[in-house]
């Protein structure tokens, strides 16, 4: 990021620091309340504008400003269709089951959504089936969250000298340790520095200081999100500008090739990723560091991108000297859809690498549509939010607010990387580093470099509020629903803080260890933890608020039934792409299959299963003072 | 059991029931001109020419920021003015619950 990043360093450091003091004021405000409710749910004490912005703070990931942006840039407006169900994803993820599930979860006392579904059913198996599947899931998603902080936070700081030094201490201590010594330096000390951070503040402050803080991060992210806007549409030259030439522009070659050198290198020398390469007028620029040995003019083999639009090729000539440097292309991976086709950006469905029928063909496009929506409804970081709000007024007023925080969020994204798209060429090397380098680029064009702090500080936001969340999740699934709900009933409460504390740091540090070499798209991992999750909860959750005639039987197996189905698509996709990515059956989104197969389990097992306790269905289905049915 | 008219029936219970399906089709009624529209002419057509409208491919306009505007405008009309308020505590039921429940009965 430039001499500049000192001003981001500051910038990023002050945020850091308000954090920890939300979280110190949060540890003040939960003294003298029983610990185990506030410290996983703030006593359920939450109002408008705390539930309203922990909920869209919770949502907006590290997909949102990490993987969300790379896919923008990389396939082009048709990512307005694909994100397109966000606009009615406020009402039916917070409005379908939220108040509802509150009243459920008060009624059985829940903290968690294990215990919410343990308690309607008063079945302890029940309990321990959506614990497991819980912790599962989650740590999936949390793994990925993890890689955005420490990706974010390289970017932030990879010219700032103390990170430099701080950078050479950890390789020399970390070079003989296994798995450790695998992790680009860079990226594991700012996996560390944000890892630390943000246990610290949970450890510390718990639910409550998750809410405030996500508050404040959900400012941020709107702030940040419109001073964005404002940057790339002025320096692109307006949106109809860089449609028209997005409309221009055709896909990069993706390249494995040799570089010769017009002399030998003396001593052994690399060529770091980014670097552009001017051969005879053709444009490449370096996907991974090109190896050139002691004393050879040739280098090794190595990845590159080869720039294909004609105007960009003029215009990154005009800047890259041709210095003699000749690239001899050993393989060449074309484009599966959209290879040389210009306005591919343009319309659906997008260019692709992987598949024939473009990145959004048709039956994905409903799919998504479908899936957006009822996925968020069925993820338990936001269930568990429904747990929080004090009433339903709450509830209703969140669902406006929200409905407006996204509508400008999701949509602004689209428009901003549309731009990025002009503006910053040749990030198809690195896609989930447009957006720090759009914040970068934009503020240093604009002359107010100190102004990327808070920018980049918008995905940052963005993964801290989903990380902490998920890492509550995940401990208090452990504390809450087995500890303290099948190993020692009556525990005590300095045991169940430290117990906390210590799942809480636990859960965070194994994270850490399997994030130190993740794999390359955030998004793979996402959709896959977020289809997951939702393929095991939500059917067996909305037949439990809403039917009375549900079971403990079938909301086992329909958890059961769909995470088999999220598996099976998952690992038919992997055997037949080698891709961590699932099999889209028929066309459809796999997530519709694995709501398929939960559903039938629910049902199958409800109907040869015994019938629901009368005494069940009067606790939660009838008014408290009507007549014994 | 006929949940509305059932004043038996919990009323947090039977108001959730009602506008869960109210939410169920406004989402399809929103993803019936999204989809519908974004599929029809936002797909490749040899003989449609690029129109913008704002800047933005007028696909993308029509097919998914007005419907977006449209979306965010009812999500925040039916949750403000369609939504029931209920305690959602276990406690003794409020006055006005106890007429309204007299009411459902006559």
């Amino acid at each position: 990021m430039n001499g500049d990043s000192n001003a981001a360093l500051i910038s990023f450091i002050a945020y850091t620091i308000i954090v920890f003091l939300l979280a110190a004021l949060s540890n003040r405000a939960a003294k003298g309340r029983e610990f185990v409710g506030e410290y996983f749910l703030g006593s359920r004490s939450f109002g408008v504008w705390a539930f309203a912005l922990t909920f869209a703070a919770t949502n907006a990931s590290g997909g949102t400003f990490m993987g969300f942006p790379a896919l923008v840039y990389s396939h082009g407006w048709t990512l307005a269709l694909w994100i397109a169900a966000f606009m009615i994803m406020p009402l039916v993820s917070m409005a379908m089951i939220g108040k509802r599930l509150n009243q459920v979860a008060r009624k059985c006392d829940a903290l968690t959504i294990p215990e919410v579904l343990r308690g309607r059913f008063e079945s302890s198996s029940v309990g321990l089936v959506a614990t497991g599947l819980l912790v599962f899931f989650m740590f999936f998603y949390l793994i990925a969250q993890f890689k955005a902080g420490g990706k974010i936070l390289s970017t932030l700081l990879q010219d700032e000298p103390v990170f430099q030094q701080a950078v050479t201490v950890v390789t020399d201590a970390t070079s003989a340790i296994p798995w450790v010594n695998q992790a680009d330096p860079d990226y594991l000390v700012c996996l560390l520095v944000f890892s630390v951070a943000v246990i610290v503040y949970v450890v510390y402050g718990g639910f409550r200081a998750v809410v405030w803080t996500d508050v404040m991060q959900g400012i941020v992210m709107f702030v940040g999100v419109l001073v964005m806007l404002v940057l790339a549409l002025w320096q692109v030259g307006g949106l109809e500008n860089a449609t028209r030439k997005m409309a221009r522009m055709t896909p990069p070659k993706h390249i494995v090739a040799i570089v010769s050198l017009p002399d030998p290198v003396v001593t052994h020398q690399s060529v770091a990723k980014g670097t552009w390469i001017n051969d005879s007028g053709n444009i490449y620029r370096v996907a991974e560091p090109v190896i050139f040995p002691s004393g050879a003019s040739r280098s090794e083999s190595a990845k590159f991108i080869e720039i294909t639009t004609p105007f960009e090729i003029e215009q990154i000539a005009s800047q890259v000297a041709d210095e003699g440097w000749r690239v001899e292309v050993t393989e060449t991976t074309a484009y599966k859809y959209g290879s040389d086709r210009e306005g591919v950006y343009l319309t659906n469905p997008g260019p692709s690498t992987s598949s024939e029928l473009g990145f959004l063909a048709v039956g994905s496009a409903i799919s998504f549509f479908i899936f957006w929506p009822f996925a968020a409804t069925g993820q338990p970081s936001n269930m568990v939010r429904l747990l929080s709000f004090k009433d339903s007024r709450t509830l209703r007023f969140s669902v406006f607010t929200v409905a407006i925080y996204y509508s400008i969020i999701y949509f602004s994204l689209v428009v901003i990387f549309c731009c990025a798209r002009v503006l910053l060429p040749g990030m198809e090397i690195d896609p989930d580093r447009t957006m720090p380098e759009l914040a970068s680029r934009l503020t240093i064009n604009a002359g107010v470099p100190w102004l990327a702090g808070l920018l980049v500080a918008a995905p940052f936001a963005a993964v801290m509020s989903s990380v902490d969340s998920f890492l509550l999740v995940v401990s208090s699934a452990v504390v809450r629903d087995v500890y303290q709900g099948h190993i020692n009933r009556d525990a005590p409460e300095h045991k169940l803080r430290w117990l906390s504390y210590s799942v809480t740091v636990v859960v965070g540090v194994l994270a850490v260890l399997f994030v130190l070499n993740p794999p390359t798209y955030l998004q793979d991992l996402i959709v896959f933890a977020t289809g997951g999750l939702a393929a095991c909860f939500l059917i067996p959750m909305v037949l439990a608020l809403y039917w009375p005639r549900m079971t403990s039987s079938g909301a086992i197996a329909g958890m059961i039934g769909g995470t088999l189905t999220h598996l099976l698509l998952t690992c038919w996709g992997y055997l037949l792409y080698r891709e961590f990515r699932p099999y889209d059956l028929g066309g459809l989104n796999p997530f519709l299959w694995d709501l398929l197969g939960s559903t039938i389990a629910c049902l199958v097992a409800v109907a040869v299963g015994p019938a629901p306790e009368d005494r069940l269905i009067d606790k939660f289905f009838r008014r408290q003072d009507a007549p014994h049915a | 059991m006929p949940v509305q008219s059932d004043p038996n029936v919990d009323p947090v219970y039977a108001s959730s029931l009602r506008e869960l399906k109210w939410i169920l089709i406004i989402w399809l009624i929103n993803a019936i001109w999204v989809v519908g529209y974004c599929v029809w002419f936002g797909y490749p057509d040899e003989e449609r020419p690029l129109t913008t409208v704002l800047g933005m491919p007028s696909w993308v306009f029509w097919g998914v920021l007005v419907p977006w505007i449209v979306a965010a405008t009812v999500s925040s009309w039916f949750a403000l003015t369609q939504m029931e308020d209920h305690p959602l505590d276990e406690r003794e039921p409020t006055v006005s619950e106890h007429n309204r429940g007299r009411s459902d009965e006559a």
